[in-house]
């Protein structure tokens, strides 16, 4: 009698048959249960300053022990990661890395935080736990870099021992996530949502896509939203977009076009509005109140900071954010 | 005897098949970013389509069919202009996206399909037309020289000058002529509303689906086919055949393209930049240079980019005296230099996708650039860069390109994956970031988006071993004869769409490939040894394939070795073709054929070793093409002689129309891309030198 399993870590669901493999090429159906081809073996591990995940509110100055294996719940056209997001485990070249050792590595490099991003940290869900719950047991913290196709239950779960995540909302409308990125919209807003409702430190990074999502319309739909059931405070990292994998041909984003984004969502009530891949005083985070620049970056350098206990140091205003 | 006046429509035929066939090459590549295994998969399609054609035209004995062929192509011509460029719209493809190797095939099987069937049934329509007996002979002759004609109009005439859509309403209307004049129908003047109306209305409609939410701006043709220029806000993007060329403006990359190399270097004073935008200029001028020579090969892309400047920094740094502006290939630039003068050559152009670019990243220019370069001078690109990890195909292209250097320059310096630069020099290169900060500092530069925190993130010693790492791992060198770009094509294909299947196909090598062909040749040689039948049909059989073969490998060893043969490949196909008809005339009577055809294929194997060595000349080129083609109309003619078949129509044609469809799609597909030029030409020597030796097994030919 044939065992089907139904895989119920993200939105797509799938019913796996025997010797099936998932959607997200990282899980398979192997005698009536269901397995992780990627527990433990990362085919990408970094070293990378934090504002790289990017997290600018999240112990600024720091490193973060970045790891990612293959396989992506999504498939984006415009994705830079798509070599290992796209692949199959099989085929990727990979480094044979436990739980342990993840953790072990991080406090030999002196990386305040173990990041899980590149791809999907969805797809090596067990494995990111697993690493999580020893990370946080030797006060190392955890971070991820997620599109937010993920499910209430396992969140949750995995909320209890995540402290920061940033996470894509790529567009506004459902349009561009089933044509573009080969998924829905809605359970993005739920994840949001949830980690929110966790206490999880979040931020949302937008990479803006000329002629595909930068109708600033809907820019200020999402920033209306945000504002409404996330909070002001949440910071938002708006990149400008390069061409990569099946968008080799599309031009990289005017900076005007960022400049109008970012307007757009200041406008809309967000405090904390950045731009990324491109160097603009949208690097740099001003205090809500006096508006002085509490923190200089430039690229992913971190020039001076006068955030003090979490405080302005010039007008002593509270700065949403976890700062040590 | 056909009268004079009557030559027009047959020499119309071949000038019309001519001309359609270029246009939609050009279009075929433009919809496919510049891709040139495409030519293999058009030319094989038109061929295979063409064929058909013929043989259904044999079957059509209606009187008024020859003068409605033409009135049929008439209308058919605009048509299929805007089949091609709705390609991309009907298979939802955003603007930029790259097109899947199913979808390459499928549309181009679709679009050609109408327009090649009419012109092949036209030949067989000409011939009962004619009437006499050898019409035949001298309508192919005809048709020959007309394509010929068309070929060399083409070259020195059209290109660059008439637009794809514009040249398909011309031979529209030619056609519509020919039908006037063959029927003597007034009314058939009224049919030139047709294509008219067809023109009109895709110039009115046409910028709105194919690029929403960007405007279009220019449209122009030039050599290297269609260049498009379409502005998103205040910015605006060049794009040659479809491919992204640079953005204007963008600060940023200027910025970045400037100051890195030009801060890794201690003191440049003397640069050549290749290619890419203008606005890379007002940066250089920043620094105390002595001169600056800046190539571009494409004279509308220059135009283009030089009038979009729009700041009066970039305007001024144009005027500025230190400044050369060159209209040159900058391989042929280069080469006519002779002296090393430069402190550092910045190859600023995109990757190499194509064939056209990939010249620009073989071992071949590199040692051209090493020529005209200083001791401690220094040779920057940028390869493509990748986040976190670097899979198969970066790996094997930017690896190629990165042994192609280290085999000219005694050091290569690489940075860390996102930046993804590349430094050659035959002097050692210090790229500690600490020391490359303080030099950026001290020269005190105003910059808006560079700065010096970038130094210790692109040359970090993680990012830079690690990128070391990933591109040592693959063997592969890069060169004129077996440029990766066509390899880097086939793996992006099986990458992003193809997946599994792919792959085992992309480790097969060399070897595997003639070993499996000496075994399939032995088993052959079981079947055809002493039957003079089957060893005839073979011999037309690999004729057809090797034609073709040789024709597809010129093609693609013109575009490797210049950039340009879209401008040229009019005269490259006229050659074979009026080669072909000159082979076939010449061996008419042949009186001892099967000896003829013997000398024939070992004339073949002849050509392929001496193209190896000749195929760098460019005037060599066309007449190696043209030889070919006598050799193959030839044997064509002989092989039929010897079995006492008449040539049009008839089971040798078939034969030598499906091996030229295999030999087009064979050769450009799998053996250049994977294998190479010299293999390929080695690979027609070894068929033809198989098939000669088992037409020597048919001795004695002729009992006298």
């Amino acid at each position: 009698m044939a065992k089907r399993v139904q895989c119920e870590l993200c939105p797509n669901g799938c019913i796996l048959e025997l010797g099936q493999h998932s959607k997200c090429r990282a899980r398979m159906n192997k005698d009536g249960t269901l397995y992780s081809l990627v527990y433990g073996k990362p085919c990408a591990v970094h070293v990378d300053p934090i504002e790289k995940k990017p997290f600018f509110h999240f112990l600024p100055g720091t490193t973060a022990f970045s790891i990612a294996t293959a396989g992506c719940v999504l498939s984006c056209k415009f994705c830079q990661n798509w070599q290992i997001s796209q692949a199959k485990p099989e085929d990727t070249d990979t480094y044979d890395l436990p739980p342990e050792k993840v953790v072990s590595n991080a406090v030999a490099y002196k990386c305040r935080s173990i990041t899980y991003t590149y791809t999907e940290p969805t797809v090596f869900y067990e494995y990111m736990y697993d690493t999580a719950v020893i990370a946080r047991k030797q006060g190392i913290k955890n971070t991820m870099h997620s599109c937010g196709y993920i499910n209430e239950k396992p969140l949750r779960t995995l909320s209890k021992f995540m402290d920061a995540a940033d996470i894509d909302l790529k567009g506004f409308t459902e349009d561009f996530y089933s044509r573009i990125c080969s998924g829905s919209l809605r359970p993005v807003l739920n994840a949001l949502v949830i980690l929110k409702e966790e206490g999880v430190w979040l931020e949302i990074t937008n990479l803006v896509i000329p002629t595909l999502n930068d109708d600033l319309n809907n820019v200020r739909e999402m920033s209306r939203w945000i504002a409404k059931n996330l909070g002001a405070d949440v910071p938002i990292h708006f990149s400008r977009f390069f061409p990569h994998y099946k968008l080799t041909n599309l031009p990289p984003t005017p900076l005007e076009t960022l400049e109008a984004v970012r307007k757009t969502a200041m406008d809309a009530g967000l405090k904390f509005v950045y731009i990324g891949n491109i160097r603009h005083e949208g690097e740099n985070t001003f205090c809500p109140k006096c508006k002085k620049v509490l923190i200089e970056r430039m690229g992913y350098f971190v020039k001076q900071n006068h955030i003090s206990n979490g405080k302005c140091t010039f007008c002593s205003s509270a700065v949403a954010g976890v700062w040590s | 005897m056909i009268p004079a006046p009557s030559l027009f429509p047959f020499l119309l035929m071949g000038l019309t098949s001519m001309l359609l066939q270029i246009t939609v090459l050009r279009l075929l590549l433009s919809t496919f970013s510049g891709n040139e295994l495409d030519i293999g998969i058009t030319l094989s399609f038109w061929l295979i389509y063409a064929g058909i054609g013929s043989y259904a035209g044999k079957r059509i004995s209606f009187k008024h069919a020859f003068w409605m062929s033409f009135a049929l192509i008439a209308f058919l011509s605009l048509p299929t202009f805007i089949a091609i460029k709705a390609i991309r719209t009907l298979l939802s493809l955003e603007p930029g996206e790259a097109v899947s190797f199913i979808h390459t095939i499928s549309s181009t099987a679709l679009t050609l399909f109408p327009l090649c069937f009419i012109i092949g049934v036209q030949f067989p329509l000409a011939v009962s037309y004619a009437g006499s007996r050898n019409a035949a002979g001298r309508i192919y002759g005809l048709e020959a020289l007309g394509a010929f004609l068309g070929g060399a109009l083409f070259t020195f005439v059209i290109a660059s000058r008439i637009s794809a859509l514009e040249l398909c309403l011309i031979v529209s209307l030619l056609n519509l002529i020919a039908a006037l004049y063959l029927s003597r129908k007034k009314f058939v003047l009224m049919l030139c509303l047709i294509p008219l109306f067809f023109y009109f209305s895709f110039n009115a409609s046409a910028p709105s689906f194919l690029w929403h939410g960007a405007e279009i701006t220019h449209v122009r043709e030039s050599k290297l086919g269609e260049i498009a220029v379409i502005k998103v806000g205040s910015q605006s993007s060049i794009y040659a055949n479809g491919q992204l060329a640079f953005s204007y403006p963008d600060a940023q990359d200027e910025e970045m393209t400037t100051h890195l190399p030009m801060t890794v270097h201690p003191l440049p004073k003397n640069i050549l930049v290749i290619g890419g935008s203008p606005g890379i200029l007002k940066e250089l001028l920043k620094y105390q240079v002595d001169q600056i020579d800046f190539i571009e090969l494409d004279p509308r892309i220059l135009d283009f980019s030089l009038g979009l400047l729009n700041t009066r920094e970039d305007e001024n740094a144009v005027k500025d005296p230190r400044i050369h502006i060159v209209i040159q290939d900058g391989r042929r630039f280069i080469k006519s230099s002779k002296k090393q003068i430069y402190d550092l050559i910045i190859l600023n152009l995109p990757q190499p996708s194509t064939a056209s670019i990939n010249r620009f990243y073989t071992t071949e220019f590199f040692r051209e650039a090493q020529s005209v370069l200083r001791k401690d001078g220094i040779l920057t690109m940028h390869i493509p860069q990748s986040t976190g990890y670097m899979g198969k195909r970066m790996q094997t292209a930017n690896g190629s390109v990165y042994n192609s250097l280290r085999a000219v320059f005694q050091y290569v310096g690489v940075t860390s994956q996102e930046y993804g630069m590349l430094f050659s020099s035959d002097t050692h290169i210090d790229s500690n970031p600490d020391l490359l900060e303080r030099r950026f500092m001290e020269r005190g530069l105003s910059v808006r988006y560079f700065h010096q925190y970038i130094f210790r993130d692109a040359f970090s010693s993680f990012g830079v071993d690690y990128i070391e790492q990933r591109l040592s791992e693959t063997k592969f060198i890069n060169t004129d004869f077996r440029p990766s770009a066509y390899l880097f094509n086939l793996m992006l294909w099986a990458e992003i769409h193809g997946g599994k299947s792919f792959f085992p196909f992309l480790r097969i090598k060399v070897w595997h490939i003639f070993s499996a062909a000496v075994i399939v040749l032995v088993f052959l040689s079981f079947l055809l040894f002493r039957q003079r039948m089957r060893t005839v049909s073979f011999s037309v059989f690999t004729t057809g394939f090797s034609g073709m073969s040789f024709v597809l490998t010129a093609i693609l060893a013109y575009q490797s070795l210049h950039g340009y043969v879209y401008e040229m490949i009019g005269i490259l196909s006229a050659s074979f073709m009026i080669g072909l008809w000159a082979g076939t005339s010449a061996t008419k009577t042949a009186r001892k054929p099967l000896k003829t055809l013997f000398l024939l294929e070992v004339c073949t194997l002849f050509l392929a070793a001496l193209s190896l060595f000749l195929f760098k000349s460019d005037f060599i080129l066309y007449f190696l093409v043209f030889c070919a083609g006598i050799i193959s109309g030839a044997q064509f003619s002989t092989a039929n002689l010897s079995i006492g078949e008449p040539t049009d129509g008839g089971r040798l044609y078939a034969l030598d129309l499906f091996g030229s469809f295999l030999g087009a799609l064979i050769s450009s597909l799998i053996i250049i891309p994977l294998f190479g030029i010299p293999s390929a030409l080695l690979l027609i020597a070894m068929i033809k030198a198989f098939s000669s030796m088992m037409i020597l097994s048919l001795r004695p030919f002729y009992t006298h």
